[in-house]
């Protein structure tokens, strides 16, 4: 990190200017159901997708997406590789170190999903906190942390994406998956004989989500904050929220 | 002469290791098969290698394709370009000169790649501002220049990353070729060097009209090897968000969750676009070796 800011020393710029000179906001996240991905005809869809296109159309500017591990994306960011990281970002102290964060504009939590064979009939996240538990987690995400403090005395095994994780629990490699919801609770439909949720579809915890921006950049961070203030006095944000993650009638534009 | 094999003989235990190899195989696929609790569904990966509707398109994974085509061919043309440097520079009367170009490609060939690529994407890359003005132009530009410039670079919102990846890809394979054509340049006798000289040509001279054209015999089925691999490296591209064949499948995996389909699909596209370049290699190779001795030489 020290030597990522020596190879980055402009960080004080103005991005805003910057973003409407070039007549182009580049977004930094990484693929995420269904905060965003590909439909069938190859066009990013998402929540996080339909947040940026709002806020680049309220710029007066075209969005470009740059997908990216989640893994480097903060250093990403940093490097200057896109403007803004819009990509259901927990902001946490320990990243809120290293980049800005603009105020929460959606809430998320983390919820697991368990391996109806190997570890059955739980039904509180206590019943996870034993040290033959595995419990499979995606790497440098928020549930990271989740599993530290809820679970401490759980073995947790990483892994770069989700997809990974969940095919170690559906394998029986690892008793139980913790992920951000909706995620487990979409698993627990889609393998009904093999998984099942022990919170009911409930989240134990409660994440504020931000756009996470490079230090030092204060003007667009006020213009941020703004903004999300104003979609969220007229109900914008609340509607795509809405349709993203209680209902499920996106599903016909992914296959 | 009794020298008469039998190839009866000598066949029966090949076939005896292959039905035992072929049998093992099977019982590994069928205990996996039971174990592992997995639903195969390949309809799934359909229109992700070619789309239907609205028009005929392709997916993502042969978007991905393109994108390792032309990395793979952006990559190998500039490792030719600084392996040729290179490698002369390794035979350079200069000391400075070998000594430079050693220390470079030996540093390159001793970090690992994955390192190389995190060290280029995050340091190197930014230090090239020409790059930075490139991208920039390539936004502003319409219709066919566009066109032209999507067709060998892709798209444009990804052609810095492009860009920064086949110099990295370049930089990384450049080392290995340096030392091919090094090899190739000292496997030609010194007495070609002499008789060169008595004849009263310079060094510049033998090297471009003796040395290089006998070489190059030589360097040619190495050369095509690591063209093969230039393609196969650019698969570690995929850690710095690069949208070749392997990073799009990962994001393939994020959306549908069919790991397996998504890599064996993944591996067999490697597989058929290796062994393509494999088979032109071989046309190439032998052409060389028809054309045998007599010709170059002739000065």
């Amino acid at each position: 990190m020290v030597l990522l800011g020596f190879a980055a020393p402009g960080l004080a710029q103005n991005t805003l200017d910057e973003v409407v000179r070039r007549g182009v906001l580049r977004v930094g996240f990484d693929t995420f159901v269904p905060w965003a991905m590909k439909d069938k005809n190859g066009e990013y869809m998402g929540f996080e997708i339909d947040v940026a296109r709002k806020l680049a159309e309220d710029m007066g500017v075209q969005v470009e997406f740059v997908p990216t591990k989640w893994s480097g994306i903060i250093p990403a960011l940093l490097a200057g590789k896109f403007d803004i990281i819009i990509g259901g970002m927990g902001i946490t102290p320990a990243r809120n170190l290293k980049v800005n964060f603009s105020a929460p504009y959606e809430f998320s939590g983390m919820s697991i999903v368990a391996n109806a064979q190997t570890a059955p009939r739980k039904t509180s996240i206590d019943a996870f906190n034993t040290p033959e538990t595995v419990i499979a987690v995606k790497t440098g995400a928020t549930s990271v942390a989740a599993v530290q403090k809820f679970m401490p005395k759980a073995t947790m095994r990483m892994f770069d994406d989700e997809a990974q994780a969940l095919q170690e629990v559906l394998t029986g490699r690892a008793h139980a998956m913790v992920a951000s919801a909706p995620f487990p609770e979409h698993q627990a439909v889609r393998h009904k004989d093999r998984l099942y949720l022990p919170l009911a579809g409930q989240t134990f915890t409660r994440e504020p989500i931000g756009f996470a921006v490079p230090k030092g950049d204060h003007d667009f961070l006020n213009f941020l904050n703004n903004w999300i203030t104003i979609q969220q006095t007229q109900g914008w944000l609340e509607e795509r929220y809405t349709y993203w993650f209680r209902t499920l009638d996106w599903q016909s534009r992914l296959q | 002469m009794k020298k008469t094999p039998r190839p009866r003989r000598r066949l029966w235990p090949d076939f005896l290791l292959l039905l035992v190899l072929a049998a093992a195989g099977a019982g590994i696929a069928l205990r996996a098969r039971h174990q592992v609790p997995y639903d195969w569904d390949w309809k799934a990966l359909a229109p992700y290698l070619v789309r239907t509707e609205p028009a005929l398109a392709p997916g993502l994974l042969l978007q991905g394709v393109a994108q390792t085509l032309r990395l793979s061919f952006w990559g190998g043309l500039i490792a030719i370009v600084l392996g040729a440097v290179g490698g002369l520079c390794r035979v350079s009367h200069w000391p400075y000169l070998r000594a430079l170009s050693a220390c470079l490609i030996h540093g390159i060939r001793n970090i690992p790649p994955l390192v190389l690529v995190f060290l280029g994407y995050f340091f190197l890359a930014d230090q090239i501002p020409f790059l930075s003005h490139l991208h920039s132009a390539a936004r502003t530009t319409t219709g066919n220049v566009r066109s032209l410039l999507e067709f060998a670079f892709g798209p444009v919102s990804q052609m810095h990353a492009l860009w920064s990846a086949a110099c990295i890809l370049g930089l990384m394979e450049g080392a290995y070729v340096a030392e091919i054509v090094r090899a190739g340049i000292q496997s030609i006798g010194r007495g070609q060097w002499d008789a060169g000289s008595a004849l009263g040509l310079s060094q510049g001279q033998i090297l471009r009209h003796v040395i290089l054209p006998q070489a190059l015999r030589v360097m040619v089925p190495p050369l095509a090897g690591q063209g093969i691999s230039t393609v196969k490296d650019s698969a570690i591209m995929a850690v710095i968000s690069i949208q070749e064949l392997t990073f799009q499948g990962m994001q393939l995996m994020a959306t549908t969750y069919r790991t397996f389909e998504v890599w064996i699909t993944v591996a067999v596209i490697y597989f058929l676009l290796t062994a393509i370049l494999s088979a032109l290699a071989q046309i190439v190779e032998t052409r060389i070796a028809q054309r045998q001795e007599p010709s170059g030489t002739r000065q």
